[in-house]
């Protein structure tokens, strides 16, 4: 190993005790029997978890406003994912081939990742509720929140094609197989994987997001980000939302570890050359 | 017979396929913007400019303030991403620590935003993580009565947040960059006795610059509009999207509150166009 190399370890260690450390701290004082998130560390304690209601320490699952914001969430993430999937398939297979515009068309659809999530929030609460007259719920914004989630849908798809994919198309098209009967046969169980990928990508992402799902939540309809982003700002939080952050995360990692185990098989963010697949 | 049909279905596919992205993109984001731009130029009955001066008058310290933050953390992320990527992409042989270091940089980002906010509160707090490790540090020096730092509800908090949220976003376009470079370049300039410091700029930095800019482009404008980490974080620091986020969830001043978000957008386009006059992103991401 040369000396650079050592620095470069050295430097990316740090870079990644910076990005866990809140996370570890996240899960430390989510056990601490304490009221305070601040240090001294006191004892361990299952209290902020699972902790009566009637008790000082009550624990996230016996809330109700918390488990029916989560419950939401999770429903609410859920329909995002069925719409990122079901417009970033078809997108994603058409922007294959190259045709005049395709380049804009790419940079028209990323616009959903840098368009400043508060204006999406407050415009689309406009015309929902002044223009198109449609109640606040789950519709309003999973299809908001979903602008948001193709454009990361997209580029997983576009990067992780089989080049070899178009030609079994052609090939099943040639022998006289419908285009819906290809898509069945041949594209869909040929992407499946890179589509799992997808859509635990935008699940993920749709379940914390804030700043669009904060506007178009509504009373009736109350999501986990937008209940705890009122929350954070009127009071101190406890370890109680540690608790349920930890539980989150936990969640994440695992859903992290599943891509994980997809993308090594393949791997076209890993090598240098172009991909060459295993199936072909 | 049947290769006519499959050029008749390829000319009509690709419109098809399409449509749902456009439809939707079209609904969710240029429509809401029409909408909202027309209640932002109409007052007192008629076509005006007058919310654009009511707020270009009133936050453009604002404005500024939140270019900077954003710049501050652009550039904070361009050195911090740049050895990283260099490390992953060319001195990692094993495609298995790559992905996990890719992946272990996907999970802070993955994380609800309030979750992640509050994450940092005891390592940031004045009795935080890092403040016992600078009393440490002091006072075994021979400093007595240490003042703690004030890093939490101040622009250094918010700053260390946004390196957790938006580090992917650098990492990622140089990573990506990056591994199309031939390792040997740095053989043959070390062939050639160029130094370190001149192999890094004519080689690595060259080579690194298209991710660099497409990096720094996503992470300036997804900044410049975050109101949660500065509200947060930041101790409800006035930052261009948290004044938006007032005027329009406390005041109702919808008008006023596209009004800014306009002038955010503009700044946004501009960047983005120029990003795209400078590289090509199609070449990068795939």
């Amino acid at each position: 190993m040369e000396k650079s190399d050592i620095l470069c370890l050295i430097y990316t260690i740090f870079v990644f005790f910076l990005l866990y450390l809140p996370i570890a701290h996240l899960v430390a004082f989510s056990f601490n029997d304490s009221m305070s998130v601040h240090y001294p560390w006191i004892k361990f304690t299952l209290d902020w978890y699972i902790g009566p209601i009637t008790a000082v320490k009550a624990g996230f699952i016996n809330d109700p406003m918390v488990m029916i914001c989560l419950q939401n969430s999770l429903i609410q993430a859920a329909v995002t994912t069925l719409i990122t999937i079901a417009v970033t398939i078809p997108t994603a297979l058409a922007l294959r081939k190259r045709f005049r515009g395709r380049n804009l068309i790419f940079y028209f659809l990323l616009l959903g990742m840098i368009y400043p999530g508060v204006t999406l929030g407050i415009s689309n609460l406009l015309i929902f509720t002044q223009w198109l007259h449609v109640p606040l719920g789950l519709l309003t914004v999973s299809s908001t929140v979903a602008v948001y989630t193709i454009p990361f849908g997209l580029f997983l798809l576009m990067v992780r094609f089989d080049p070899m994919l178009a030609r079994y198309e052609e090939a099943a098209l040639t022998l006289g197989a419908s285009a819906w009967k290809v898509f069945r046969t041949v594209t869909f169980p040929i992407i499946k994987l890179e589509v799992i990928v997808v859509a635990l990508f935008a699940y993920t992402l749709a379940f914390g997001e804030i700043m669009r799902s904060f506007f178009v939540a509504s009373v009736n309809f109350p999501v986990l980000p937008a209940f705890l982003y009122v929350e954070f700002g009127a009071h101190p939080p406890i370890p109680k939302f540690y608790a349920l952050g930890s539980t989150i995360t936990l969640i994440s990692i695992v859903s992290i570890l599943i891509i994980g185990l997809y993308m090594s098989r393949g791997g076209g963010l890993l090598r240098r050359s172009t991909v060459v697949s295993e199936r072909a | 017979m049947a290769t006519k049909r499959s050029r008749a279905l390829e000319w009509l596919s690709t419109p098809l396929l399409l449509s749902p992205a456009i439809i939707m993109l079209v609904i969710f984001l240029i429509l809401g913007l029409v909408y909202g731009l027309n209640i932002s130029l109409v007052s007192n009955g008629g076509y005006t400019l007058q919310n654009y001066a009511t707020v270009f008058e009133g936050y453009s310290d604002t404005l500024l303030f939140t270019l900077s933050m954003s710049a501050g953390i652009t550039i904070i992320l361009a050195v911090l991403c740049l050895p990283v990527a260099y490390y992953l992409a060319i001195r990692v042989k094993s495609d298995t620590i790559k992905l996990v270091a890719l992946l272990l940089m996907l999970v802070p980002f993955w994380t609800d935003w309030n979750i992640r906010a509050i994450s940092w509160y005891p390592v940031l707090g004045a009795t935080g993580f890092f403040n016992i490790i600078y009393s440490v540090i002091l006072q075994s020096l021979g400093f007595q009565n240490v003042e703690p730092l004030r890093i939490l509800f101040t622009s250094s908090g918010v700053w260390l947040s946004w390196i957790q949220t938006y580090i992917l976003f650098m990492i990622a376009p140089v990573y990506l960059v990056l591994l199309r470079m031939d390792p040997k370049l740095i053989k043959a300039a070390a062939t050639l006795r160029a130094n370190s410091v001149k192999t890094f700029y004519h080689i690595t930095l060259k080579w690194a610059a298209p991710g660099l800019v497409i990096g720094s482009v996503f992470v300036f404008c997804m900044a410049m509009a975050d109101y949660a980490t500065p509200s947060l974080i930041g101790g409800q620091m006035p930052v261009i999207g948290f004044v938006i986020w007032i005027l329009a969830a406390k005041a109702m001043a919808f008008d006023l509150a596209i009004a800014l978000s306009a002038i955010v957008l503009a700044i946004i386009i501009a960047l983005v166009v120029a990003m795209l006059k400078l590289v090509d992103v199609t070449r990068v991401m795939y």
